[in-house]
């Protein structure tokens, strides 16, 4: 188990932050977002990083990853099946899916979710 | 909207307004864009179909994603599929003589019905359609015209549009699409999300850069002409630079209102 408080130093949380320009936004706006994560992670099991890991290939001599296709695939239908156990109106549910994966963007997965349209 | 101006204005749109549909008679100037565009032996280099998103199941919608092309298509209220028709070169013979009968193809120019009844087949047609790759490659440049022509003219109507791979496997087999038709772009249609600057025109290397000129016994760098450069700016062949200074806020806003990731 871990909660968004200790995920706040992770790298891979910090990163995610910076990146999004989430860093500049006050600590209960950055935990609101690193919230959901951390209840992700619970749901799975797994800590931030091992969550990039199932997207991410072994890195290259390179230092050059390769994307997971089968990896990132099982991720995303993770996070939807997540999403719906929260019982949040539609718009949430994406919305709460969609912050996830802003993780996984921001530490180089290219993944895209469905979009709440009005 | 003048040429110069829809030119500039075009760019690769990703924020459509998923709620809006799009008037059919735009689509009809988008395809008679594409129907007018240049091309070698008057071929049809192209096909296309016109998919409204909201026609499609949505294991059809499902269907076509793929890594980089999945928000888009829930986003975009229409699809344009482009294929390469890989039979172009059918019935070049007729479409020549035709254009020597217009006028178009003349003898001034080495142009005669002797040559394409009896020279052009085998000097020509059968150089580009027994070879792959320049089938193919013949085939795509051509094919591309016509779809630079309809994208610049998706704008000219006020809409935005961008070119995305696609997976056709499945369309392909439900829609009865012929093996000859080479999967090409598929274009997303819509109104903008957001204003027709879309973050502001995206950034380009100078001409010096990719256009040259031969004086004397070598290229030169094209070296632009400043007075030239401004009339561009004055008719909005060249526009303000992305990104524009509330760019990324814009982009948070629609993040937020589709409940996208930021």
């Amino acid at each position: 188990m871990t909660t968004a408080e200790e995920l706040m130093t992770d790298p891979t949380v910090v990163r995610w932050l910076r990146s999004a320009g989430f860093s500049t936004e006050t600590p209960a706006e950055q935990l609101a977002q690193v919230h959901m994560l951390a209840s992700f992670c619970n749901h799975e099991g797994k800590m931030p990083q091992e969550i990039l890991d199932t997207c991410l290939l072994e890195k290259t001599d390179d230092g050059q990853y390769e994307i997971s296709i089968k990896g990132r695939r099982l991720v995303n239908a993770a996070i939807d099946d997540f999403a719906a156990t929260l019982g949040l109106s539609k718009h949430y549910e994406i919305a709460a899916g969609n912050s996830i994966r802003g993780f996984l963007v921001h530490n180089g997965v290219l993944i895209q979710g469905k979009p709440s349209v009005p | 909207m003048e040429f110069k101006e829809v030119v500039g204005t075009r760019r690769s749109m990703r924020f459509f307004a998923p709620y809006r549909q799009v008037e059919p008679e735009k689509i009809q100037v988008i395809l008679e864009a594409a129907n007018r565009s240049s091309r070698s032996m008057n071929a049809d280099y192209v096909k296309a179909v016109v998919v409204n998103r909201d026609d499609l199941t949505p294991e059809m919608r499902d269907s076509l994603r793929n890594p980089t092309t999945s928000l888009d298509l829930d986003l975009a209220p229409v699809y344009i599929m482009w294929f390469i028709n890989l039979k172009y070169a059918d019935g070049t013979k007729e479409r020549l003589k035709e254009q020597i009968d217009h006028g178009i193809l003349a003898a001034s120019h080495g142009w005669s019905h002797a040559y394409v009844d009896e020279v052009i087949q085998k000097t020509v047609i059968e150089k580009i359609t027994g070879d792959d790759f320049r089938l193919n490659w013949m085939g795509a440049i051509e094919a591309g015209q016509a779809i630079a022509n309809s994208l610049l003219a998706a704008y000219d109507e006020g809409l935005g549009a961008c070119l995305h791979n696609f997976t056709d496997t499945e369309v392909r087999k439900m829609m009865n699409i012929p093996d000859h038709w080479r999967r090409a772009w598929l274009m997303l249609v819509g109104y903008p999300l957001g204003d027709k600057a879309d973050g502001g025109q995206r950034p380009r290397r100078p001409l010096s850069e990719n256009f040259f000129t031969f004086k004397g016994d070598q290229l030169e760098p094209l070296q632009e002409d400043p007075a030239v450069t401004q009339r561009l700016r004055e008719t909005r062949m060249i526009q303000e630079p992305s990104p524009l200074p509330y760019r990324h806020k814009e982009i948070r806003g629609f993040a937020r209102m589709l409940g996208l990731p930021e």
